[in-house]
């Protein structure tokens, strides 16, 4: 399992030069403009160009450009130049916002996908699947922008339920960091609901039919038993998949509508802005910043696939 | 005389609703199980020996089924039991093993644990971690897997087949039942393991006096190990006997077609492998009377009136079949080539 464990890691570092490699390629090597231009902002004075010039090294070969924008990554040097503020700091700044944002929907989605997955999948065929069939493409269906905008219409005007927008931070009042998001993770988590629960009720149908619960039946186990222990239990593996990829790209970037409509100074909303203000350095440090997550929960999730399957495990270690 | 049976079954009928209608999958078996009894129940695909056994232990319920006649274990009838009873007993007192040993266990789960788990599943927490890891320590000794200690922690893909197929066994004989179902146990195992997991079941049968019902479509597994035989067709019982009243006095045609299909290695080798022509009916759409008739070369004027299921040879008063011809009759025409056979009808043989 260790070894597993250590091999995943490897290839999660090995991954992640290739994104910064890209990123690379991307910002600084395609666009065919002085790079330095473009890093500089939109009402840059030539100084300001010409020191970015120099501080970036455009007149170096390709691989020391390289060298040199992944020592300011690591070093928190990328800064964004018009203001002058360090990227890095701005996403520091975003992350608790995000991450309060991201994990809370996640729980919800994880939570209420595979509550109503499981009934749906029990209950198959009857009234109460049919219901939920229906409440799943609903949610499905549903788009952020609209889904956010009829909330705060209704829950913060109408019945001024919650708060209108913003973010409290959870060190300083615990009740108001909840108000405040929970309208935000709903909106965020109504669509993975929805497709999870119907993920889920699949397999589990699929899962019924294997041999394997005819044998947990046929040793007497209670029909919860054999839906909890045996089918679910098998079923929850292509979800804890799926969760891993949905759960890093959510936190990369997928939460940027809520965050702009809900007012959330998290990473996305600092992303959004940056891309309305053409400033590059913001947006070349937020996708690292998503890179690295997509990339880390993926590793997780490997790991996490590895403990609930076996023979995975075993895959690893007979190479 | 025979001691009252422990397993007895009355005018079963199991049918399932289908789009295509009324699925009737078993329609009236009968038979009694006795301790130490080894019951074969043999057919093609889709006979109903599956379903039958299913049914003893409550598995085929659902919505879409429709489960008639008797049942009884001991006395108790199973067929209206309700599903808590039937939870109780499965596995309890009548154990299941299956065809695939590869698919039976959960892959996720370690194989002395999923004992654990039957085990607990009725006798409740009075049995601790421990006490329940040596039974199964027992069970797999009982089985015949070597190194049991360290093996109970292994997963089932770290199982060979055999292996596999006896720690299925071992599953069953956890609680020590009075009926032990085997559905196909050796089909998908290898010849040589085959052999092995058949002694396996004598044996313990012998030892335990486990009553065993044995599901199979091969006549080899049946001589080796069964002292009853049932041949089902279409869902019904065709033919019921003793082993040996089955193998050297079959009465049914569709019982000497299974036997012709027999290759032999004390006879000199067949040019093409004797097969029985035809496909076994619908279930959705039987024929009139018997099943067979359409692939049945000696059907006659009698054919479309559905024969019972009684004994029709004075000297074998257990032996019971389902066919109009007389015996003197069968007892000719089985004979083909100078064994039990079926005759390859008329147009085959034109050809």
């Amino acid at each position: 399992m260790l070894r597993f464990i250590v091999r995943r890691l490897v290839g999660m570092v090995f991954v992640l030069f290739i994104v910064s490699v890209l990123v690379f390629v991307i910002f600084n090597v395609i666009p065919n403009s002085p790079p330095a231009q473009r890093l500089a902002g939109k009402n840059a004075t030539p100084v300001l160009v010409k020191s970015i010039e120099e501080e970036w090294g455009f007149d170096e070969p390709l691989p020391v450009q390289y060298a040199t924008m992944m020592k300011k990554v690591f070093t928190g040097e990328l800064i964004q130049y018009s203001p002058r503020i360090p990227v890095n700091e701005q996403i520091e700044e975003g992350i608790p916002a995000t991450f309060s944002l991201s994990i809370g929907a996640g729980i919800i989605w994880l939570g209420f996908g595979l509550l109503l997955g499981y009934l749906s999948a029990v209950r198959a065929g009857g009234k109460l699947d049919k219901l939920l069939t229906v409440v799943a493409i609903a949610g499905i269906s549903i788009p952020v922008f609209l889904i956010a905008p009829v909330l705060i219409y209704f829950l913060t005007y109408k019945l001024e339920i919650f708060p209108n927008g913003g973010y409290v931070k959870l060190t300083s009042d615990p009740w108001e960091w909840l108000t405040h998001l929970i309208l935000p993770w709903f909106t965020l988590a109504v669509l993975s609901i929805g497709f999870y629960s119907r993920v889920l009720r699949s397999n589990m149908l699929d899962a019924m039919n294997e041999d394997y619960v005819r044998t947990a039946r046929a040793k007497g186990l209670s029909e919860r038993q054999v839906m909890t222990r045996h089918v679910l239990r098998n079923s929850l593996i292509p979800i804890i998949t799926l969760f891993g990829l949905d759960f890093g790209a959510t936190i990369a970037g997928t939460a940027i509508i809520t965050e702009v409509l809900y007012n959330i100074p998290g990473v996305g909303y600092y992303a959004a802005h940056a891309i309305s203000n053409l400033e590059l350095p913001p947006i070349m440090g937020v996708t690292l910043y998503g890179a690295f997550f997509v990339v880390f929960f993926n590793a997780v999730v490997d790991i996490g696939y590895a403990y609930l399957d076996p023979r995975v495990r075993l895959g690893a270690s007979a190479q | 005389m025979n001691p009252a049976p422990l397993l007895s079954v009355r005018d079963l009928e199991v049918g399932f609703a289908t789009e295509g209608g009324l699925l009737q999958a078993v329609d009236g078996v009968n038979f009694d199980l006795r301790a130490g009894e080894v019951l074969a129940i043999v057919g093609e695909s889709g006979s109903g020996k599956s379903v039958t056994a299913q049914t003893l232990i409550g598995l085929t319920r659902s919505k879409n089924s429709r489960i008639e006649g008797s049942v009884k274990l001991e006395g108790e009838e199973l067929i209206d039991a309700s599903d808590a009873t039937m939870r109780r007993l499965r596995g309890d007192r009548i154990a299941m093993i299956f065809q695939d040993p590869m698919t039976s266990f959960n892959p996720v789960y370690r194989l002395g644990n999923q004992i654990i788990e039957a085990i607990r599943a009725h006798k409740g927490e009075k049995l601790d971690k421990a006490q329940a890891r040596r039974r199964v320590v027992e069970l797999f000794d009982a089985v015949g897997i070597p190194d049991a200690e360290r093996r109970i922690d292994d997963y089932p893909h770290e199982f060979s087949g055999g292996m596999r197929q006896r720690a299925m066994i071992a599953m069953a004989l956890a609680l020590e039942p009075e009926v032990l179902i085997a559905d196909e146990p050796t089909t998908a195992l290898d010849v040589t393991i085959q052999a092995q997991i058949l002694h396996l079941l004598e044996d313990l049968n012998r030892e335990r006096g486990l009553a065993t019902i044995l599901i199979t479509h091969d006549l080899g597994v049946v001589a080796e190990v069964a002292d009853r035989v049932l041949v089902m067709y279409a869902g019904r019982i065709v033919e019921d006997g003793t082993l040996d009243e089955i193998f050297y006095d079959p009465q049914h045609p569709y019982t000497w077609g299974l036997m012709g299909s027999l290759t032999r290695l004390d006879r000199p080798r067949p040019h093409r492998l004797p097969q029985i022509a035809g496909s076994p009916p619908s279930l959705l759409d039987l024929p009139d009377g018997c099943s067979f008739r359409p692939r049945c070369p000696h059907e006659f004027s009698k054919c479309p009136q559905l024969p019972d299921l009684k004994a029709r040879l004075s000297e074998a008063p257990d032996h019971r079949d389902r066919c109009w011809l007389p015996a003197a009759e069968k007892r000719e025409k089985r004979q083909v080539e100078g064994q039990i056979g079926l005759e390859a009808p008329a147009e085959a043989r034109r050809v």
